[in-house]
């Protein structure tokens, strides 16, 4: 009888215990769960930023110009083309 | 003494009465310990309130505390949901939401701050003695303005001051604390594409809502709705608890269109240079894949850059593609070839006499450029002879005439889901007088949108099969309708094909390498008075490459030109080569009419190609001078 008090004491003990190591580790987990929510946010900033980047940088405009002036590119004549066929 | 001597004797003969000993029991202990029954009464009564305190806080006004602490801690927390992203039909952005954020007032607020600096110099030391010199430094605007703004609005709590700020200014406000002025996040929406698609993707107006274009009316799919979370923060501002998501967020859905990028900008850059060049006062440009219905790119000039809104007027938003209307003029022409077809009463070969080149039909006179004499089909097509269309008008009627046109789209909304298209217009038949019969068998008397030629054209290319086109990337299969015969309708492509030819309307569309079908069409503009205008002309091309195995249709509307020539043939025709020349190279369509055919080529070009890829390249280049 004594024995089984000693075990349910020390068990609750040792439960209590538990319970505050698991609530510091609820809220750990809970702070980095937010910090990531966070990190995804400023993830798709980043993400929407390079897409519009991507498509100043891309866009035909820019492209045709660069090609024409810079690289000096022109449009072949048809004369000039050779057709190859597969 | 003697009492004394008698208490004595008292004590010595009678036992001690029991109340004099109860008595001097209860004050010996009253003498010993009513210090402590003091100290017991004061801490048990102590103990009894505390007792009662803790009942009273811990269960009658639980729930009145726990809110109150809950309102201390919880928090409720935006989640944030963006506008879906416009897409082309391979994923490329045109309509882009980016984060940002708007700088906020509370002049309230703002306005206490400045009483309690006046009126108690300790708060002097605060480091921003004067947060309306500071933020009017970080905007770049006038203190006096951001003053005048502040104390207009004295009673109120929120004003905005600007929106849509540069994240580098944001992040500066935000570091430099600031009472009374806040930060909130916004979306700007940026156009990668600018002016090329602005008339057709549309825009928004500062809270992220479309006005025009697509953007208007897919408004809905598009919008995002951001949702709310309720959470636990502890003292450091840490979220310690998740309490659950009170409404989800619902981030805008991505819209795939079916223009292509690169077509688009081609085909806008291109009409834009035509314009230009014949000052002409506007036009519009619609290029649409004949097997699917597919819109791949659709133009408008004069066009704004979305990304700038003091550059726009109303004017320059109209996607003259869909919401204007026009008189087709002799580009409906095959569409009347195909009315004969189908009446069985008229063959390919069958002949007209256009002479004298002119005819008065009911009361009018219409006239040709000049006497073309006998005409076949084809020649009718080639010459663009209104005499003949008359001719065939006169005999196969006006239902034959209606049916048709009726059939290819005429007068019918395309089903495209554009805010402000118009469906073109087209009387019944019945309505028809018999010079109106004539007149509409060459494209007078009824209006059409650029979108609904184009389909019409993709309808007689795709083998009489008429496809709703749609702005939208197509996932399945298209519905088609068979609205003319397949046979008839190849005969009609195949006669188009005279008009770019040296002889026809139109040889300034011919394509080197492609066998190009099309109409040129040009139209007397109706004028303010309601008469038509002598000279005002609207100039259409409408045309399908290749024409052996039709891919594309391109039609491109030129308004009122007003330099030099204002034939169609001059003005819609060269504007239609450029764009679908380039988008039948950029869409590697294999050419239909080279000189000498693959046999002998493909031996000569291939065997380099695969002996020395480098070498194979140079030949290209320096092949064929």
């Amino acid at each position: 009888m004594r024995f089984l008090a000693v075990i349910l004491g020390v068990s609750v003990f040792a439960s209590a215990i538990v319970v505050v190591d698991i609530a510091q580790r609820d809220r750990d987990l809970t702070r980095s769960l937010s910090e990531q929510r966070q990190a995804i946010q400023k993830l798709n900033v980043t993400y929407a930023e390079l897409q519009l980047e991507e498509g100043a940088l891309a866009a035909q405009g820019r492209v045709d110009q660069i090609a024409q002036t810079r690289l000096d590119m022109h449009m072949p004549s048809p004369d000039q083309i050779t057709m190859v066929f597969r | 003494m003697s009492r004394a001597a008698n208490t004595a004797r008292n004590q010595k003969k009678m036992p001690p009465p029991r109340a004099a000993v109860g008595q001097k029991h209860w004050r010996s202990w009253v003498g010993d310990r009513w210090r402590v029954a003091v100290v017991f009464l004061v801490f048990g009564g102590a103990a009894l309130i505390l007792l009662g305190r803790a009942v009273q806080l811990q269960i009658s006004e639980q729930g009145f505390y726990l809110q109150q602490g809950g309102d201390r801690q919880q928090r409720v927390q935006v989640i944030p949901a963006h506008r879906g992203m416009i897409t082309d039909r391979n994923g490329d952005p045109l309509a882009i939401s980016v984060p940002v954020d708007a700088v906020w007032v509370n002049p309230t607020e703002m306005t206490k701050y400045y009483q309690q600096l006046r009126t108690d110099p300790n708060t002097k030391s605060n480091k921003d003695k004067d947060p309306v010199k500071t933020l009017a430094a970080l905007l770049q605007i006038p203190r006096a303005t951001l003053q005048a703004q502040i104390d207009s609005n004295r009673s109120k709590q929120f004003i905005y001051v600007q929106r849509q700020l540069r994240p580098s200014v944001a992040q500066q406000i935000r570091a430099a604390k600031l009472p009374g002025v806040g930060l909130q996040r916004e979306y700007q929406r940026f156009y990668p594409t600018g002016d090329a698609s602005a008339p057709l993707v549309g825009f928004t107006n500062i809270d992220d809502h479309g006005q025009a274009g697509l953007e208007a009316s897919y408004n809905q799919y598009l919008s995002g709705k951001a949702g709310r979370r309720l959470i636990l923060k502890d003292a450091y501002g840490h979220e310690i608890d998740d309490l659950g998501v009170l409404s989800p967020a619902q981030p805008g859905n991505d819209l795939a269109l079916s223009i292509d990028r690169r077509l688009q900008y081609l085909t806008y850059s291109e009409l834009a240079k035509g314009v230009a060049e014949h000052q002409a006062e506007y036009g519009s440009a619609v290029l649409m894949n004949v097997a699917t219905g597919e819109v791949l790119a659709m133009a408008s000039v004069p066009s704004f850059n979305p990304n700038n809104r003091a550059t726009m007027t109303p004017a320059l938003t109209r996607n003259r593609a869909v919401v204007d209307q026009f008189e087709p003029g002799s580009s409906v022409k095959p569409f009347t070839i195909l009315a004969a077809l189908d009446s069985g009463r008229w063959q390919t070969q069958s002949t007209v006499n256009t002479s004298p080149g002119w005819v008065r039909i009911g009361g009018f006179t219409i006239r040709d450029h000049r006497n073309y004499g006998v005409l076949d089909l084809r020649g009718i097509l080639e010459k663009s002879s209104n005499v003949g269309a008359s001719h065939i008008a006169e005999d196969i009627g006006n239902q034959a005439l209606w049916t048709t046109f009726h059939d290819f789209g005429v007068g019918l909304d395309t089903g495209v889901a554009f805010p402000g298209e118009v469906s073109g217009k087209m009387d019944n038949w019945r309505d028809w007088s018999v010079s109106g019969t004539a007149a509409h068998s060459y494209g007078y008397g009824l209006s059409v949108t650029t979108l609904q030629m184009a389909a019409a054209y993709a309808a007689l290319a795709n083998h009489g099969r008429y496809i709703h086109p749609t702005l939208l990337r197509r996932t399945q299969p298209p519905k088609a309708v068979q609205v003319a015969p397949a046979k008839n309708a190849d005969i009609v492509v195949s006669l188009l094909q005279a008009v770019v030819s040296p002889e026809g309307t139109a040889p300034k569309a011919r394509i080197p390498g492609f066998h190009i079908a099309g109409k040129t069409g040009t139209s007397r503009m109706i004028g303010a008075d309601g008469k038509y205008s002598t000279d005002k002309y609207n100039t259409v091309f409408a045309g399908i490459a290749p024409a052996s195995d039709p891919r594309l249709v391109l039609v491109v509307v030129v308004t009122d030109p007003q330099k030099g020539s204002y034939y169609a043939g001059d003005v819609a025709a060269p504007i239609f080569q450029h764009i679908m020349a380039g988008a039948l190279r950029m869409l590697n369509i294999r050419p239909d009419d080279l000189p000498n055919e693959p046999a002998q080529m493909t031996a000569q070009a291939i065997s380099p190609a695969i002996s020395k890829v480098s070498s194979s390249s140079s030949r290209i280049r320096s092949g064929g001078g």
